[in-house]
């Protein structure tokens, strides 16, 4: 799992993805929190943090799309596959090299908060809580690109779908209500920026916290699921 | 050392492996010929661990492929039809990847030096992978095979796409490998197999067709064998003479050529009997069936039906079949 996660790291930095991922969040964040913080007046960072899920969805299918596709694509999963090392530990590597990434983009907003502890008086608690919540949905997201990464050769493909049900996922969250009770109950179980709004108020709950980590499981169980039954059918 | 029984592969309703069974001894080399679409590619992707078999059992060194499959995958070597390179990285960093990514134990430094050093590429250490051409990027995959020093190596097409220097330089490291290595080869390229190989299977439609040495192959399929001569002189005279000779059956003459049907060991005898007759033999040769003819005759009929363009990429260009 080292192996991959150390070479996967790599790769992002030695072409342009990583760069790409993270120069545009930089600069998309720096936009808002200039519109919110400098000329809002506004002292309050989980705002432009907020504001920045649509750039994550917009965005974590860059992170994602080559992760398994591109394995598959230049035959090098012949080489990960014949390896003496699991499934899991390939999946994971892969996993956790893009959250890497995604926490190097996460750091480049910590100038920002020193501005604001110098010029205003911040709320650590609901900034802690809107991190950490935007790490979590960020880890959904990218276990979610890189399953849709898996079910084709085709980074392309896996672009597309992933950026459509992110955004799917993201505007689900503001649909009217229904008025059947099971639709209603099935859309807020899947709607998964939903919860986001709790951290970003500063509440953290147990609960949400356990969902977004369960949904990134389920993810990842069914990535390893897929890799699994391309060498079985 | 390896063990196949009753493998069986079937993608969909295509069935590209059907019901295999061989064994490859310590140190032997063995030969995969066949078509493209034999099914010689998905039969290494199987024993491997690439791909799982639909039937059947894989063991290596007396360890199931499923019981034990880190144990049976530490002690392969493999090179895929396509070597498994990532082009953005230098052959350094590729091969110390594939040694973190194996497990290996072994001084890295000097193991991987070792490896580079036989495959020769030590030159090329720092250049991207990407920038390497088609040779060099074939010996960088048999490097990656070779880290960790398994015991069996599986090359699947290792010269396809080589240029003919290439070829014989990378036949030369193949055979200084086997001298410590079992190894299973996969090719359409007769004379390589002929070259290198200890023993042959012949593939077509997922079935052993024929196995035997690339000598007795020939041998046993070439008939009860003709002489091939080319004999200036009268034609009649010559013709009369060399059927006289005792256990010569049968005598033609075809674009200047007389085609003799008796064993190579009456040349002697019919060199003299030609010679008696006034006819001078510019040319005499046994017509042994070359491995190439065997291919064809055995394979020929089958080889349009057992067409299987699976997504292993089984699908080689016609460019690469040279004999």
């Amino acid at each position: 799992m080292k192996a991959i996660f150390k070479r996967e790291l790599r790769a992002y930095f030695t072409s342009p993805i990583g760069y790409v991922f993270i120069g545009v969040f930089a600069f998309i964040y720096g936009f808002y929190f200039n519109t919110y913080v400098i000329e809002g007046g506004m002292g309050d960072i989980s705002n432009p943090l907020g504001s920045g899920l649509l750039i994550l969805v917009l965005l974590t299918p860059v992170l994602t799309m080559r992760l398994i596709a591109e394995e598959r694509g230049g035959k090098t999963d012949q080489l990960l596959l014949t390896a003496p090392v699991s499934v899991w530990g390939i999946v994971l590597g892969k996993l956790f090299a893009a959250m890497c990434v995604f926490l190097c983009a996460m750091a480049t907003t910590l100038p920002y908060l020193a501005i604001v502890a110098v010029h205003g008086a911040p709320l650590w608690g609901k900034i802690l809580g809107t991190y950490l919540g935007f790490f979590l949905l960020g880890t959904c997201f990218i276990s979610i690109g890189m399953f849709f990464s898996s079910v084709t050769e085709s980074q392309i493909i896996a672009l597309v779908v992933s950026l459509g049900v992110l955004l799917m996922l993201f505007l689900m969250a503001n649909l009217p209500s229904v008025g059947v009770g099971l639709i209603d109950k099935a859309i807020s179980l899947v709607s998964v920026t939903e919860r986001f709004e709790d951290f970003i108020i500063g509440v953290l709950k147990l609960e949400s916290i356990f969902y977004y980590l369960s949904f990134s499981a389920l993810f990842v169980f069914l990535t390893v699921r897929s890799v699994e039954k391309r060498r079985w059918s | 050392m390896i063990e196949v029984k009753n493998l069986t592969k079937r993608f969909g309703k295509k069935v590209a492996v059907d019901n295999l069974s061989f064994n490859v001894k310590s140190g032997e080399i063995l030969g995969f010929l066949g078509p493209n679409g034999a099914g010689k590619s998905t039969t290494m992707n199987i024993i491997t661990g690439y791909i799982g078999a639909t039937d059947g059992t894989v063991t290596v060194g007396g360890r199931d492929i499923l019981d034990e499959p880190y144990a049976v995958k530490k002690s392969i070597g493999y090179l895929p039809e396509q070597p498994p390179l990532y082009l953005d990285m230098t052959v350094d960093e590729y091969l110390g990847f594939v040694y973190d990514l194996k497990g290996v134990k072994l001084n890295k430094k000097y193991h991987l030096n070792e490896i580079k050093n036989v495959v020769g590429i030590s030159d090329v250490g720092g250049r991207r992978i990407g920038n390497l051409s088609k040779g060099y990027r074939q010996r960088v995959g048999l490097a990656q095979a070779l880290v960790g020093g398994p015991d069996v190596l599986i090359l699947d097409e290792p010269t396809v796409g080589l240029d003919p220097n290439q070829i014989i330089e990378v036949r030369g490291v193949i055979k200084e490998l086997a001298k410590n290595h079992t190894v299973i080869l996969s090719s359409h390229i007769l004379p390589e197999v002929s070259a290198v190989c200890d023993r042959v299977l012949i593939i077509d439609g997922g079935k052993i067709v024929a196995e035997d040495s690339p000598e007795n192959l020939s041998h046993r399929l070439g008939g009860s064998g003709s002489i091939i001569a080319e004999i200036e002189g009268d034609s009649d005279a010559v013709t009369a003479a060399i059927a006289a000779v005792e256990g010569v059956s049968g005598v033609e003459l075809a674009d200047g050529k007389y085609r003799i049907s008796a064993p190579a060991e009456l040349r002697r005898e019919i060199s003299l009997a030609v010679a008696g007759a006034g006819g001078t033999i510019i040319e005499m040769r046994a017509d042994e069936m070359s491995l190439e003819e065997v291919f064809i005759r055995l394979t020929g009929s089958g080889a349009e039906t057992a067409q299987i363009t699976d997504e292993k990429g089984e699908a080689e260009s016609e460019s690469d079949i040279q004999a």
